[in-house]
Formats: C-alpha cells, sequence, structure tokens
C-alpha cells in the first residue's frame, strides 16, 4: 500500500517530467503559432484540439509543463534557500535572532501569496517570475519552520555535544551534522511545496497575475479557456494541473513513507 | 495446577520468521515470583507481551500458554481483554509512556475499575483514593486530580504500580519496572511493590537485567539467552551455584563489588563462547 | 600540577523569576592522574558540572582552571589548549555518533578542529591516528570505512572512546559511560577505559550513578546532591564510612548479589 503511493507518485511526477523534456525538442506544432481553426474540437492533426486564438493544444500542453516545473523548483528553490539556513540558524540556539525570525515568519506567513503576487504584479507587471517569486518568498516561513524543529532535535543528540568538545566550529556542525539529519526530512518538505506550487501559480495564471496570454502555461490556457463554447479546453489544462499537483504530492508522502524507519520496520 | 504455564512457546516475526523465542517453557504457581534475566534482545519482552497479548501482527506464536486453565495463544482479542487489568496486569519500564498525557491519573485509574466491574462513580473514586493511599502517594486525592507530567519519576511509577494494582489481579508482570528511576527512588519503588505483592498474594513475573533486583524481589528465577531459557530455580541456588556458563558468566560480570578495584572485571565470554550451540 | 580545580563554583539556570540552581558553591581539585567518580541523581547538577568542566558553558559565578590555566571560554589560546587536552565520552553511544558520517570521520573530527591547526602536540596524519586508536580501542581497522548503525552498543562506545583518545587528551571526562550498556557488554568496556586510563596516564572524571562502577574504577568520589557536594573524598572511606545521610542513603539503595 505505501509502496503504490510511492509509485503512483513517481509514474504521474515522472510523466510530467518527461513530457517537459520531450517538448524542448518536439511538439507537434509551434505552442505559439496561430492558425485559422479557432476553438477546433478533438480532430486530427489537433489531437487535443486547439483555443481561442488557433494554437495547438497538445503543443502548449506539452511546453506548459516546462513551465511548470520551472514554477515548482524556482519557488521551492527560493523557499529553501533562504529558510533552511534560517530555520537551522535559529535551531542552534540564537536567541535574540530567534524571536526576530520567529515573528517575521509569523508576518510572513499570514500574508498569502495572493497578495504578494498581487504587489508584485503591480510593482513590475504580471509574468510567470513575479507569480514564482510571491510563491517562493510565500513558502520561505514553511521551510524556516521545518528546518527550525529538525534542527531542535538533531541539537538535542549527543554527537553535537561531542562535536563541540571535538572544537568543531558552529558552521561546520550546521555543515556537517545538522544538514545532513534533516535532509530527508526537508526533501519530503520540498516535494509537498513543490506541488502547493503548481496548484498556486496556476491560480495566480487563472486570476491574470501570471502568465500573459502568449505564454504556454496550464492555468493560463485554464484561464483563456471558453466554458460555454469549447469547455474541452478548460478540462485539459484542469487534468494536467491535477495530474502534477497529485504525483508531487504522492511522491511526497511516498518518499517519507521510505525512509521513516518506524514505518518501514513495522513492514 | 500452576497459574501460568508456557510449554514451548516460540515466537517468530516478520517475513522472514526471525525466531526471537524459541520454545520457552516457564511455569508460574499462585502467589510466587518468578524473576526472568537476561540481556536486551534476549526475548524477555517479548515473553511478556505474549503471555499479556500484547504482540504486533507480525508476529506468529506457537506452543501454549495457559493461564488459570485457559489457553491464551488462540484467546480472541475481547476475551483477552477482559482479562487484562483484571486477572493480569503490566507495569512498564517508562511510566510517563504507560500514562496517557491528557488525562488525570486518577481517571486514569478509575476507568480501570469500570471496565471490569460496575461501581458508583463515588465509589471507584474512593477505591481510588485507598489504592493510591496503599502504594505510598501521600494527599491521595490531590494526586488522582494531577496530570501524569505533574508527578516526579517515581511518583509517576507508584501510579502505575497502583494501576496495575487495582482490581486484584493474580498475576502481574514487571517489565524493568525500576530502570528508569534514580537509585534511591527504585529502592522505595522496590519496597513497595514487595510489599504490594504480598499484600494481595499476586504472583509476578519480574522482568529485569539487573540480577541484583531479582534477588532482593524474586525467590525463583529463570534465565534466558538468545530467545532460549538456559536455565530454571530458586534464585539463590541459580545465582550461587550457576549450572549453565551463560548464567555463570552473568552472575560474574553483574557482581561487580566481588572484584578488587581496578583488576579486570570478568565478561561473559570468559565462561560462556557465544558461538557455541545452546542448550537447556 | 592539578588537573582541574573548581573554586566556589555557581551555576543558575533560568530567568530572574524562576531560578534554579543546578550548582551551589561546589569547590573541588582534582589533581593530575586521579580518577573521580562524581555521583548523583537526575537532577543532582553532575551533567552541568561536566559540562562546565567540557568548556561547553560558563560557570554564573566562581572560578575554574584546568592545568593550572584559567577557563575562559572567549580565550582561543585556552580553548585550543582546552580541546586538545580535555576530551569527552557520553551515555548513549546510539546518540554520540552521528548516523550519516563514516566511523573515520566520526574519530577524526576533533583532529580537524581549527582550533587545533598548527598545534605540534596533536597528530597530523589523520588516517594513520584513526588506525591507531582503532586498535587501541580493539576495534577491527576495516571499522573505519563503515557506519554506527552496523555497529552493536559496546562497539560504538568504543569508538567513542576512540574519538576521545584521537588528539591524545591528558583528562577524559566520562557522562555515564555505561549505564546505556547491557551487563555483559559493560564488563568488557569498563576493562577497555580502565586500560586506556592507565596507558595513557589519563586524568579521568566520570559522572555516574552507579555506585559499582565507581569503587571499582575511580580512587576518589565526590557525591552531589541538588547541586551541592556533599560529600568528597577517597573512595575507600567515602564508601566504608559515609559521613552524610544522603551518602548512606545512596548506598542502602544499591541492590547487591550478595554471593
Amino acid at each position: 500500500m505505501k509502496k503504490l503511493t510511492l509509485i503512483v507518485g513517481l509514474v504521474c511526477s515522472g510523466f510530467v517530467v518527461l513530457v517537459a523534456l520531450v517538448s524542448l525538442v518536439w511538439t507537434p506544432f509551434d505552442p505559439t503559432k496561430v492558425s485559422t481553426h479557432r476553438y477546433g474540437g478533438l480532430s486530427w492533426p489537433h489531437i487535443l484540439g486547439t483555443d481561442g486564438l488557433g494554437m495547438d493544444t497538445a503543443s502548449r500542453l506539452m511546453t506548459g509543463a516546462q513551465t511548470t516545473l520551472l514554477v515548482g523548483i524556482l519557488a521551492v528553490g527560493i523557499a529553501a534557500v533562504i529558510g533552511v539556513p534560517l530555520g537551522i540558524y535559529v535551531g542552534m540556539g540564537h536567541k535574540m535572532l530567534g524571536e526576530v525570525v520567529a515573528r517575521a515568519s509569523d508576518i510572513l506567513y499570514a500574508l498569502p501569496a495572493l497578495l504578494l503576487a498581487i504587489l508584485l504584479a503591480a510593482a513590475v507587471g504580471a509574468s510567470v517570475m513575479t507569480a514564482t517569486v510571491a510563491i517562493g518568498i510565500a513558502t520561505i516561513p514553511i521551510f524556516q519552520r521545518m528546518a527550525r524543529a529538525a534542527t531542535l532535535t538533531v541539537m538535542s543528540q549527543d554527537y553535537i555535544l561531542a562535536a563541540e568538545v571535538a572544537g568543531t566550529p558552529r558552521f561546520i556542525i550546521a555543515l556537517r551534522h545538522i544538514l545532513p539529519n534533516i535532509a530527508p526530512l526537508l526533501g519530503v518538505q520540498a516535494a509537498a511545496s513543490f506541488s502547493m506550487a503548481i496548484l498556486a501559480e496556476a491560480g495566480l495564471a487563472y486570476l491574470g497575475l501570471s502568465a500573459p496570454q502568449a505564454v504556454p502555461a496550464w492555468g493560463r490556457m485554464l484561464r483563456d479557456a471558453d466554458i460555454y463554447t469549447a469547455p474541452g479546453q478548460a478540462v485539459i489544462p484542469g487534468i494536467a494541473i491535477a495530474v502534477a499537483v497529485m504525483g508531487f504530492n504522492l511522491l511526497g508522502d511516498g518518499v517519507r513513507d521510505y525512509l521513516d524507519p518506524r514505518l518501514r520496520e513495522v513492514r | 495446577m500452576s497459574l501460568l504455564s508456557i510449554t514451548d512457546l516460540s515466537v517468530e516475526f516478520g517475513h522472514n520468521r526471525t525466531r526471537v523465542l524459541d520454545q520457552a517453557c516457564l511455569s508460574v504457581e499462585p502467589g510466587q515470583r518468578l524473576g526472568l534475566v537476561g540481556a536486551s534482545g534476549s526475548g524477555k519482552t517479548v515473553l511478556a507481551s505474549a503471555v499479556m497479548g500484547l504482540l504486533p501482527d507480525n508476529a506468529y506464536v506457537m506452543g501454549s500458554v495457559v493461564f488459570q486453565d485457559q489457553e491464551l495463544t488462540t484467546m480472541r482479542d475481547k476475551e483477552f481483554s477482559a482479562l487484562r487489568g483484571q486477572k493480569m496486569s503490566m507495569v512498564f519500564q517508562e511510566p510517563m509512556t504507560a500514562l496517557d498525557p491528557t488525562m488525570k491519573v486518577g481517571r486514569q485509574a478509575g476507568e480501570l475499575i469500570g471496565l471490569h466491574q460496575q461501581t458508583s462513580p463515588k465509589a471507584t473514586r474512593t477505591r481510588v483514593e485507598e489504592i493510591f493511599d496503599q502504594v505510598g502517594l501521600s494527599h491521595a486525592s490531590r494526586i488522582a486530580e494531577a496530570y501524569p507530567h505533574e508527578l516526579s519519576g517515581g511518583q509517576r511509577q507508584r501510579v502505575v504500580i497502583a494501576m496495575a494494582l487495582v482490581n486484584n489481579p493474580d498475576l502481574i508482570i514487571c517489565d524493568e519496572p525500576t530502570t528508569a528511576l534514580d537509585a534511591t527512588v527504585q529502592a522505595k519503588v522496590l519496597t513497595l511493590l514487595d510489599e504490594e505483592l504480598s499484600r494481595v498474594n499476586a504472583a509476578c513475573l519480574f522482568i529485569s537485567h539487573d540480577l541484583g533486583l531479582v534477588s532482593r524481589l524474586c525467590e525463583d528465577v529463570a534465565v534466558i539467552y538468545a530467545g532460549r531459557i538456559v536455565e530454571t530455580g530458586p534464585t539463590a541456588k541459580v545465582f550461587h551455584d550457576p549450572q549453565h556458563p551463560y548464567t555463570a558468566g552473568l552472575v560474574a560480570t553483574a557482581n561487580i563489588d566481588a572484584v578488587t578495584p581496578g583488576e579486570r572485571l570478568p565478561v561473559i565470554e570468559d565462561f560462556f563462547d557465544p558461538s557455541q550451540e545452546v542448550r537447556s | 600540577m592539578t588537573a582541574f580545580l573548581l573554586d566556589h563554583v555557581n551555576k543558575v539556570f533560568g530567568g530572574r523569576r524562576r531560578e534554579v540552581n543546578a550548582l551551589s558553591d561546589l569547590s573541588l581539585t582534582v589533581a593530575q592522574n586521579q580518577r573521580w567518580g562524581i555521583v548523583g541523581e537526575s537532577g543532582s547538577g553532575k551533567t552541568t558540572l561536566l559540562k562546565i568542566l567540557a568548556g561547553l558553558m560558563p560557570p554564573t559565578s566562581g572560578r575554574v582552571q584546568f592545568l593550572d590555566r584559567d577557563l575562559d571560554l572567549n580565550n582561543r589560546a585556552t580553548m585550543a589548549s582546552l580541546r586538545s587536552s580535555v576530551q569527552m565520552i557520553f551515555q548513549d553511544p546510539r546518540s554520540s555518533l552521528n548516523p550519516r558520517m563514516k566511523i573515520s570521520d566520526i574519530i577524526s573530527e576533533p583532529l580537524r578542529s581549527p582550533l587545533l591547526k598548527g598545534r605540534t602536540d596533536v597528530p597530523t596524519d589523520m588516517r594513520a591516528r584513526v588506525d591507531e586508536v582503532l586498535s587501541e580501542v580493539g576495534l577491527p581497522l576495516d571499522s573505519a570505512d563503515r557506519y554506527p548503525h552496523e555497529f552493536s552498543g559496546g562497539q560504538r562506545q568504543r569508538i567513542a572512546l576512540a574519538r576521545a583518545l584521537a588528539p591524545r587528551p591528558k583528562i577524559l571526562l566520562a557522562d555515564e559511560p555505561v549505564s546505556a550498556l547491557d551487563v555483559s557488554v559493560r564488563a568488557q568496556v569498563l576493562n577497555l577505559l580502565n586500560t586506556l586510563v592507565d596507558s595513557f596516564e589519563l586524568t579521568l572524571i566520570m559522572v555516574t550513578h552507579d555506585l559499582g562502577v565507581v569503587r571499582h574504577t575511580c580512587d576518589y568520589v565526590g557525591v552531589l546532591h541538588q547541586g551541592v557536594l556533599v560529600e568528597s573524598g577517597p573512595v575507600s572511606s567515602v564508601m566504608n564510612d559515609p559521613r552524610q545521610g544522603y551518602t548512606r542513603e545512596l548506598l542502602n539503595a544499591v541492590p547487591r548479589l550478595d554471593s
């Protein structure tokens, strides 16, 4: 049962990655080329039809996978690169700074990605990048808190004391002892945040706060579809988003179950 | 008729059927105190869990455990629950995990009474305070209103012992009941256990790695090694004149005071080669 | 030369509202090559004492000297000297070895401290030193490339001992070194500890609740009770003729295996 979670997660997320890779070298049509078949149904050669501007949906869907992965990687990257060091630093017992970071984290936590995205879009214009940065910043507190909690657990182990007695500097203790021991947890969190970011970007794109019209992105395709004349054009990117979100979520769960020794021993 | 008789009890775990208990035979008479000593991983706790019906689902049990003429290995969960806490009870090593942290200890003990007999809330309360008083918890009514974390380690273990005694069981299984406690607290808890066992005339299966504790509390002892009972007999006899080389090694290593300070301490390997086949 | 000198040391934890005196007015002199056992129960302050000696936390007040030198946690030269001459082993070898590090990296960690750079009294060839201490604690040399989970509890405590010995310390601090081990393994580790302390002429300060271990291994004993050193002196006199009620209670609490 637990293996099934991992397998389904791997298959779904692997499929998204595969499609994105293929789209780098080949798509049936140019995803941004306009043709006269507006809202063409499912037919050859446009197997998934065309959108309101006559662009090939299958090609846009494939290229959209790139955007989706880019959003996930960048958003999680921003959140992890800022959140994890902060969490470790605070977890290693800097009281004054700890309070400051904890409060800042609370404020950021209360601030939804949506609000950040609106602010950023107003400042520099809406694009996939502004949406991704907004999602990334909004995810920092999650990583900061997780890293802090995990660090506290590791800090209670005697090998930290042993390292201090050995004269190991704190920075090296963080790299040598803490990071490797909290990495599995962070990996699981990254997978979960990855799918959250994909979903959030789709939502922002639907609100017009992310990709502009010409850019092939799933959330944008959802926005551009006219559900009265061609409902299928909304369902297709919807399914793609669902598969990606579910895939990375299950992958995270699967990896966690696999790594958790307590669950593993019971079998 | 023995209170508890274990015959050829084997327990295996998991897919590859790792055998952790190998044809163990033991019997406990009414009121008898039997110590079970062995190293960690020797199968002590598995034996206790098998008797209490607390083995995990991936355990395969062979052989027989008869308690008061009832076969336990094939007993259904529902009947077993009726037995546990009433006819037989258990004292665990770590009192903090044996108690529910979100429930006042008086209520926890009270529920145990309510599970097995119909009593009024007032009678239950009186009984709880009475038993708390008996195990040396001063201000019993106040302790009953406390949550586990508000008590000290020694107080918590007294509560656990009180809960084990509350239904006057015929058999109490103690799994390293004082290991988590400080020496002076351990001494007091041990005295309490001694007195209470005599008072209610309950039999006791006392699991420990500490030979000193066992010789203090139990008249009989069984030695377990690698899932097998290698020696059984009166405590004084087994510890003074061990028949099995493993027992001899265990006694020698435990008896640290008999060695001149600074001299090399005997180790089990001096007496017993672990690679050789163990026969009981 | 004295290994450690503590002069009216106090340690207070907590804020203004709820202060806890972990150590109260503790004075103790440990001469070189003595073996001290510090006995006490949980909350007695014995772990706090060990942490102060290891330079992991400063006392609230009082003076601490090691090898005739004031212990100042902010002085780099002092700390370098402390880290090379004072090492420590811990109670639970499952917790004191990083599960994600190879044994060779674990053992060589004290040698890799930047504090010890350029010191002549510290071994420089790390691989050779790792092999050397591994054989000293009786572990096969191929242990170096393995991970902690591949070893039993007793073997892990040997690894912890090897790590402590790596920088050739003069003083060994031990926090309940055998109480997490099985009785059968305890004797082996104690024998090894005794041999190593003998052959490297170490000063030993061992914190424990086990009086049998103290009687066997140590020649001096200090009894800590609620942060106060209630009694101290040679093991034979304290254990055979305890002056304090608490010491007597502690001695009587241990169940003996009479034979």
